[in-house]
């Protein structure tokens, strides 16, 4: 039993680490699909989407991690300065 | 397959030759310990028991992929391996910039070998059942992600055929080298294959996505790698944007 639920959770795992991330992407393909299916002629437009929305939720998911972390290193006491 | 093909069948190649390198690695690590500790019998029936439940796996997907049409089959695998792609390049940036520690094969390798030795000592009766387990999880969670990668780079554009050679190529890559060496494969720069492959698979689904969804994409095939160095001088530059020192415990 223990195999089997380690196995759906490395399965979900597998797509699914951080969920912002995750939902920023299906949102970000859900406004392209939307786009596709409501206007004519877009493909440039869904290309955009696409490729912005998708770098753009990275830079920000990274930013944001990186700022949690590093607040959290400070909250424990942690002086990165001195560990240079 | 002609030489003009096997160009355009490169970047699948190389994709799942990297991403399987990494996932065997770490499957290896945990046959090895096995192995080690318990001799070779329950490692070796926990890896064929996997490697068999893994192609019936593969079996079963390819008999019905060929019944879903190629945009949807896109436009659905783009999404994935979005998801996946962005998931890795994430984390080996948030890794190499010193966010999230990186991961130690040697330690993978001694944590198994601990919890098999503790066992031992224990007597436990069903101790072989539980090694073979052991290195039957290891092979299907790794090999797991081997299927979806060689499937996913592969099935988009009818190349599932050198997808496989390349995870084929590294699963024997590093059984050469791990029987070798007869040790954890600790040298192998993980996180910069990651990084490589997190790269290369986002690129594939934005690709593919966009195909999914009737996408003209200008230069064609070769809009995927304008694409890789999109998301390669994202991941480089947030690198080096963020880096900090790593975090070690002082004696």
């Amino acid at each position: 039993m223990n195999t089997l639920k380690s196995l759906l959770d490395e399965l979900v795992g597998m797509f699914v680490d951080d969920g912002s991330l995750a939902i920023a992407i299906l949102l970000i393909v859900a406004v392209a699909g939307w786009v596709a299916m409501r206007f004519e002629n877009t493909s440039i437009a869904i290309g955009i989407i696409l490729v912005a929305g998708c770098a753009a939720a990275l830079i920000e998911n990274v930013l944001r991690t990186a700022r949690k972390t590093a607040i959290s290193a400070v909250t424990v006491g942690i002086d990165v300065d001195k560990l240079r | 397959m002609e030489l003009a093909s096997w160009g355009a069948a490169a970047p699948a190649v190389a994709a799942s030759f990297l991403a399987s390198l990494v996932e065997v690695v770490e499957a290896f690590t945990i046959v090895l310990a096995v192995g080690i500790v318990r001799g070779w019998r329950p490692a070796l029936v926990g890896t064929g028991a996997a490697l068999l439940l893994l192609a019936g796996i593969v079996l079963l997907l390819g008999s019905m992929l060929d019944r879903v049409p190629l945009h949807l089959l896109q436009f659905v695998i783009g999404i994935l391996l979005l998801l996946f792609g962005m998931r890795w390049l994430r984390k080996a940036i948030l890794r190499s910039a010193g966010y999230i520690p990186l991961h130690n094969e040697e330690a993978e390798f001694s944590k198994e070998t601990a919890y098999l030795q503790g066992e031992a000592r224990q007597r436990r009766p069903h101790l072989d059942w539980l090694a073979g387990l052991a290195a039957f999880k290891a092979v299907v969670l790794e090999g797991l992600e081997v299927v979806f990668i060689v499937i996913a780079v592969g099935a988009g554009r009818g190349l599932l055929f050198p997808a496989s050679l390349g995870a084929l190529a590294a699963c024997i890559l590093v059984l050469f080298i791990g029987i070798l060496v007869h040790r954890p494969l600790a040298r192998v720069p993980e996180n910069s294959l990651k990084f490589i492959v997190g790269i290369m698979l986002s690129a594939f689904g934005v690709f593919w996505t966009g195909e999914g969804l009737g996408v003209a994409w200008p230069g064609g095939d070769l809009m995927l790698l304008a694409l890789v160095i999109l998301f390669l001088a994202i991941g480089a530059t947030l690198g080096r944007l963020l880096e900090r020192p790593t975090l070690k415990v002082v004696q």
